[in-house]
């Protein structure tokens, strides 16, 4: 085989290799918390306490991270599309950490019961600190799915 | 006795009025449309938290960047790391006052148009932002729902030429948020 021909096999080859890779990250879509691992397991009442004494800290040790927390579903939120949150809280404690389920995994929202212990592993998307009292502060999650199911 | 009874439910009366002057959510809709020619551009935020004053017609809005949703994961990635820097500006904020609050009865069922004026602070960057929207009251709760339009380049969020047929410097925003009285 000539020395031309194995330059233009081995361009062709990476023309199709790079064209190939192109195309699976251009339509690439959002991995399913389900396989993915999670970059910190953690109990809901630690990363509460975590946010409330240095929440800018926190923030940059998480933002962006898979975190799977296990703590007592408050409530259970439904919107008017059908999108859930679990809302994971502590008793006395008014901030919560709010974890919008993937659009994909709503039958597991729904038989969660309020009370229950359950792990819930998500992208940790944000802190919105209340200054005004009312409202309570938030650890934001998204894309969630839930862990486990455990009995109270 | 019948004082002591006039004077409780007075006082009864007055807590549940107050009760019913903010209301709040923390999964408002937010969309983002920024389809150019070339590609749809599209992604929506489901965490939103807003709460109105009813008395003063104050409204503010509270958005995590990172919160954005869209279909393609690299899409996504681009959004946060190039453009908006969520890192760095994680929160987009909106303060501002509902200009024909008193035009809006908050007591009585019906679809209201409205006005709001505020300050939009997105990518480090503050900007007066003006809109038109609409308050539905509907058996004690409040749905707000507008739709308006931001210059990206407004925000020091720059496109770059390769790309200006793909994504658009005029971006669509719609707000869509359902709120419920907030006990205090």
């Amino acid at each position: 085989m000539s020395r031309k021909k194995i330059i233009l096999i081995v361009f062709a080859f990476l023309f199709v290799t790079g064209g190939a890779f192109g195309t699976y990250e251009f339509f690439r879509g959002n991995p399913d918390m389900v396989t993915q691992k999670a970059d910190f397991i953690i109990g809901a009442p630690d990363l509460l306490h975590e946010f409330a004494t240095n929440d800018s800290g926190a923030t940059k040790k998480y933002i962006g991270k898979i975190i799977e927390v296990k703590g007592t579903v408050k409530k259970v939120e439904k919107d008017d599309q059908d999108f859930f949150t679990v809302v994971v809280a502590e008793t006395g404690n008014p901030s919560s950490i709010r974890c919008a389920i993937d659009s994909t995994k709503k039958n597991e929202a729904l038989q969660l019961k309020e009370g229950t212990i359950t792990s819930v592993k998500g992208i940790f998307t944000g802190y919105n600190k209340d200054e005004t009292g009312l409202l309570g502060s938030d650890i934001q999650m998204n894309r969630c799915v839930i862990s486990t199911y455990l009995k109270k | 006795m019948k004082n002591f009874l006039f004077a409780t439910t007075l006082v009864c009366a007055m807590t549940a009025a107050n009760a019913q002057d903010k209301f709040f959510t923390k999964s408002g809709k937010v969309y983002f449309n920024a389809s150019a020619k070339l590609e749809k551009v599209e992604a929506t935020n489901r965490t939103a938290i807003a709460v109105i004053d009813t008395k003063t017609g104050d409204l503010q809005m509270a958005v995590m960047m990172k919160a954005f949703e869209f279909e393609k994961a690299l899409m996504q990635e681009h959004f946060n790391e190039n453009y908006v820097e969520s890192d760095k500006y994680p929160k987009c904020q909106f303060v501002g006052q509902i200009l024909n609050n008193s035009n809006v009865n908050y007591a009585k069922d019906g679809i209201y148009d409205v006005k709001v004026k505020g300050k939009m602070t997105l990518h480090g960057k503050d900007k007066d932002v003006e809109a038109n929207g609409k308050i539905i009251i509907e058996k004690g709760k409040l749905m707000m729902n507008s739709d308006f339009i931001i210059m990206l380049s407004d925000f020091n969020i720059s496109i770059p030429g390769l790309v200006k047929e793909n994504i658009s410097n005029e971006t669509k925003i719609s707000v869509d948020c359902s709120l419920d009285p907030l006990k205090s």
